[in-house]
């Protein structure tokens, strides 16, 4: 618990959380932002971006100060946690293409200096038996389960590789395993490293076929008991409602049997003092051999392992999977309302493909998409997590210690693999856009230095408002945060709050930028 | 500062924004102190304050009313099934065929007074054993049509066909940060995980001057949702500001439980005691999805049984002044197959209980038309429903929200009341 700030996590809410002792303070990772190595600035903002021009928008969508904005500098708000001034002049350099390619070849992209920072962790480089060794029966398993949240929400705010984390988060949504629940404790970790980030920018298929034997969700839905005669379905209602087919697509309560006996004996080797502890294997005496019958196909008898093989093949390339992760890639990255002919022409690629998720991706981005952004110029509601980094990331504040932002996520029911039910948390304004006063105390407290382990530093800020070289500090304020997006009567809002004010002094600043940080047009991105 | 300091300087005046909406604006250019005063809710015995509790995961209905008196329960769960009265670990009887689990034993106090009912094999006649549809249909109260067709939840189709009960400020308070599907478009509605943070957060010396930037940007919104969250917000900000809830002494020696249930219902006892005109409160309760491991006497179930039946009965207590203008309705989206699986714990099923509780429940009684757990009496393998669940809350908006528009509510449905309310 935080000495500083005495009462912010309410005790049930920790409680229902977390586990029940209190992590050991982490102060190692110091300020991660690479302050110094913006790129040369050809898109620099100009030295005067302040025309209001109060274009007639739909309420709460006005049109930004410098509007139109580049298609390039649109793009970053789509593909990344959030504006910083290197993304944006990256953008600008590389061009639209130019940009979306070098996101999407991310192992190009040097992301060294965050994963040296988070070697610190070291337990995200353990295996299963070396967790339970070193932390579960020293009863120290809240600090694997801190860290892999902790490495979660760093990357998202610091790694270079935006567009790939961004996909990371989407697959850990989709794929969705509470971390709390049981062996996931242990799992989870491995499950982060070895399934969803190896693959996260490869085939729909080879992360179907992953997350099927990974021992998280193999724990989390309960396969490991589902065994020959006594068939455990939750695992294979999931797998076609969730994973696959989507709720609406065509199988049966007698397919989700069917499947179930395809899985039995799929588990993991449980006995945590035996060598293999955690890995995956078929148990050839649970599996029902006997003939099946999926969606239609047979399965013949006498089968093993390949069964729930089959399964996942005729799952990982059905035109309803296709239909149901095309639909969910666009309402991530393009808007809540999916446009269905964008829909439909993602999940031909997904099919033409055979899932690959760059292809998709390219599909989403493609040139038309431009056109697409002129309208919608802040279509997404950000999530409680990604309205914190895109905080910390405009504004360069450091993170000495993970747990105060964790809290802050807890705070919004929103933090790495803390969803409870297996479909992931919710993507849409309709789930967020109910609990808006956590988003106000954020800011405020942010500015007011009382989220604990990420320090503001007066000088830091007052430098990066000055650095802007606009006179009027609502103006610079929009700078810093958005480069000069959000809506002009959001801005000139904090403009009279600050010419109001008796004096210009820090506080007027900080209480600035915190209403800049709880405006209307920055919850959106 | 924290935010728990805000008593001390509560933003006690709500400076009027144009536009956000007609009925506000006649209110809205008078301080708060004085709306609320001149809002003074009605104190009417026909309107009930209404708590509704969604047990997610599917809560195992033969285990938390144990039909004792069947004999198939014994039969599909050889392992599982709470033992008869009168054995070792059995069940509490309460009418002869049904009896109470151990970790139940709180509700004997609101059963003894009358004030707690359950329903049994009741439930929604959507054939889904999917969560994510099963929860979805009871939520919006529309069965059997495509998902995501409708989008607005039962509860707020009730707040939207009635005349507020206070100064209709803040209808509905949902515990949580993710909206409840059941108050997915209800008016003055908002979410929150605990209310006594719920302040206006920042340095209280620019409060003021803050929170009107806030407010008129918020107005401006082009999201229907987001201005009224906003409002909702600040509204309760406002009505919540003189609670006490740190200091809050429940009534009769009530104590709840710790953990998330015990403080919503705890806060919801404070709030409904300051009459600040709140109808609808709104959590839920995760945890119950126990395909593997159910635990009805040491494990997981009779953990959960047991916070939540001591919950229930620290508010039955704590409320009991006034518990004749309460009524708590407890659902889940299905109850679980009656045979044991292979891992001591029940997959999905079909029909399950209710749990009704309040001063003006037609209590000390299992209401059901007992279908019998026979292998050919079965749904598919689970519990068949011989009471529609739209039956007991249609009669329960009726009867005690004193809202006829069921109709609206439960479209295409004609509710039969089974006498669930006196």
């Amino acid at each position: 618990m935080p000495a500083s700030s005495e009462s912010f996590v309410t005790p049930h809410l920790s409680a229902k959380a977390m586990p029940s002792r209190p992590v050991s303070r982490r102060k190692l990772l110091s300020s991660l932002m690479p302050r110094n190595r913006r790129p040369d600035r050809p898109g620099a903002p100009p030295a005067t971006a302040a025309t209001p021009q109060a274009t007639a928008g739909p309420p709460g969508q006005g049109k930004p100060d410098r509007w139109p904005a580049s298609p390039e500098r649109l793009l970053v708000d789509r593909l990344t946690y959030g504006y910083h001034p290197s993304q944006a002049a990256l953008a600008e350099s590389l061009g639209y293409r130019g940009y979306f390619e070098y996101q999407l070849d991310y192992e190009s992209i040097d992301d060294s200096e965050i994963e040296a920072a988070l070697t610190a962790y070291v337990s995200l480089t353990m295996s299963a038996a070396e967790i339970y060794n070193t932390y579960w029966l020293n009863d120290q398993i809240e600090i694997p389960f801190y860290e892999l949240k902790y490495a979660a929400m760093l990357r998202e705010i610091f790694s270079p590789r935006q567009l790939y984390e961004r996909m990371v988060e989407f697959w850990s949504d989709h794929f969705s395993i509470e971390h709390a629940d049981d062996l996931c404790l242990i799992f989870k970790t491995q499950d982060d490293r070895d399934v969803i980030r190896p693959n996260a920018l490869k085939t729909f298929s080879d992360l179907l076929h992953a997350s099927a034997q990974s021992p998280a969700m193999v724990q989390y839905l309960d396969n490991y008991s589902n065994m020959k005669g006594v068939a455990q379905e939750n695992y294979a209602r999931e797998l076609l409602e969730l994973h696959t087919l989507g709720v609406d697509g065509p199988y049966t309560e007698d397919d989700v049997k069917e499947v179930a006996r395809c899985f039995t004996g799929w588990t993991f080797h449980r006995v945590a003092n035996l060598p293999g502890f955690g890995e995956f294997y078929f148990s050839p005496g649970a599996h029902d051999t006997g003939a099946k019958t999926v969606l239609g196909v047979p399965i013949p008898a006498g089968g093993g392992k390949s069964d729930a093989l089959a399964v996942l093949d005729i799952l990982a390339h059905h035109p309803s999977t296709a239909h149901f992760i095309a639909k969910k890639l666009v309402i991530r990255f393009v808007g809540d309302s999916p446009p269905a002919d964008l829909v439909d022409r993602v999940a031909q690629v997904f099919l033409a493909t055979g899932g690959d998720i760059k292809s998709m991706l390219r599909e989403v981005f493609s040139p038309d998409a431009p056109a697409r952004f002129a309208h919608y110029v802040r279509p997404k509601f950000r999530r409680p997590m990604h309205l914190i980094a895109s905080t910390l990331r405009a504004l360069e504040i450091g993170v000495t210690d993970a747990l105060g932002i964790l809290y802050e996520g807890i705070l919004q029911s929103h933090y790495p693999f803390g969803w409870h039910p297996p479909n992931g948390y919710p993507d849409q304004l309709s789930a967020w856009g109910h609990n808006l006063r956590p988003r106000w105390s954020f800011a405020a407290r942010l500015l007011d230095n009382q989220v604990y382990g990420t320090p503001v530093i007066r000088q830091n800020i007052v430098a990066l408002v000055n650095g802007t070289g606009l006179p009027d500090k609502a103006d610079a304020i929009n700078e810093v945060l958005t480069g000069g997006q959000l809506d002009p009567r959001d801005v000139q809002s904090i403009r009279e709050f600050i010419e109001s004010a008796p004096v210009y002094n820090w506080r007027i600043l900080r209480e600035g930028i915190a209403l800049a940080v709880s405006s209307l047009s920055y919850q959106f991105h | 500062m924290s935010d728990s300091k805000k008593k001390k300087n509560p933003v006690s005046r709500r400076q009027f924004l144009g536009g956000t909406g007609g009925t506000l604006a006649a209110i809205a250019t008078t301080p708060w102190w004085m709306r609320h005063s001149l809002g003074k809710p009605r104190r009417s015995a026909q309107r009930d304050v209404f708590v509704h509790v969604f047990l997610r995961g599917g809560m195992d209905g033969l285990t938390t009313c144990v039909p004792h008196g069947d004999p198939d329960l014994y039969l599909a769960r050889p392992n599982l099934a709470i033992s008869p009265p009168g054995q070792p670990n059995g069940a509490t009887d309460l009418d002869g065929f049904f009896g109470l689990p151990p970790s139940g034993a709180p509700l004997l106090t609101p059963w003894a007074n009358g004030h707690l009912a359950f329903v049994h094999a009741s439930g929604s006649p959507d054939p889904s054993r999917s969560h994510f549809d099963a929860t979805h249909l009871i939520e919006v109260g529309i069965p059997n049509q495509p998902i995501f067709s409708v989008k607005s939840g039962w509860l707020a189709r009730h707040l939207q066909t009635i005349d507020p009960l206070g100064n209709g400020l803040v209808r509905a308070i949902n515990f949580g940060s993710v909206m409840a599907l059941s108050l997915a478009e209800a008016p003055g509605t908002v979410s929150s995980e605990d209310l006594s943070t719920f302040d206006f957060p920042g340095n209280p010396v620019s409060a003021t001057e803050r929170r009107q930037v806030i407010e008129k940007m918020y107005s401006r919104s082009r999201e229907p949702l987001l201005r009224s969250s906003a409002d909702a917000s600040f509204d309760t900000i406002d009505l919540l500001a003189p609670i006490d809830y740190e200091g809050y002494q429940p009534a009769n020696g009530a104590s709840y439980p710790a953990g998330a249930v015990g403080s919503a219902f705890r806060q919801t006892a404070a709030t409904i005691k300051a009459d600040v005109g709140v109808e609808a409160y709104m959590m839920e309760m995760h945890g119950w999805d126990l395909h593997e491991g159910l635990g009805p006497i040491d494990g997981a179930m009779a953990a959960l049984l047991t916070e939540l039946t001591s919950t229930l009965e620290a508010f039955y207590l704590d409320m009991l002044a006034d518990i004749d203008r309460v009524t708590v309705l407890l659902v889940s989206e299905f109850g679980r197959r009656v045979a044991e699986n292979g891992s001591e714990g029940v997959d999905h099923g079909h029909g399950n209980c209710m749990i009704a509780m309040g001063g003006h429940i037609a209590g000390g009684q299992v209401m059901t038309q007992w279908p019998g757990l026979a292998p050919q009496n079965l749904d598919s393998g689970d519990l068949a429903i011989t009471i529609d669940y739209r039956d007991i809350v249609a009669e329960i908006v009726s009867q005690r929200l004193g809202n006829p528009a069921f109709g609206t509510i439960f479209p295409n449905y004609t509710p039969t009341f089974q006498g669930i309310t006196n």
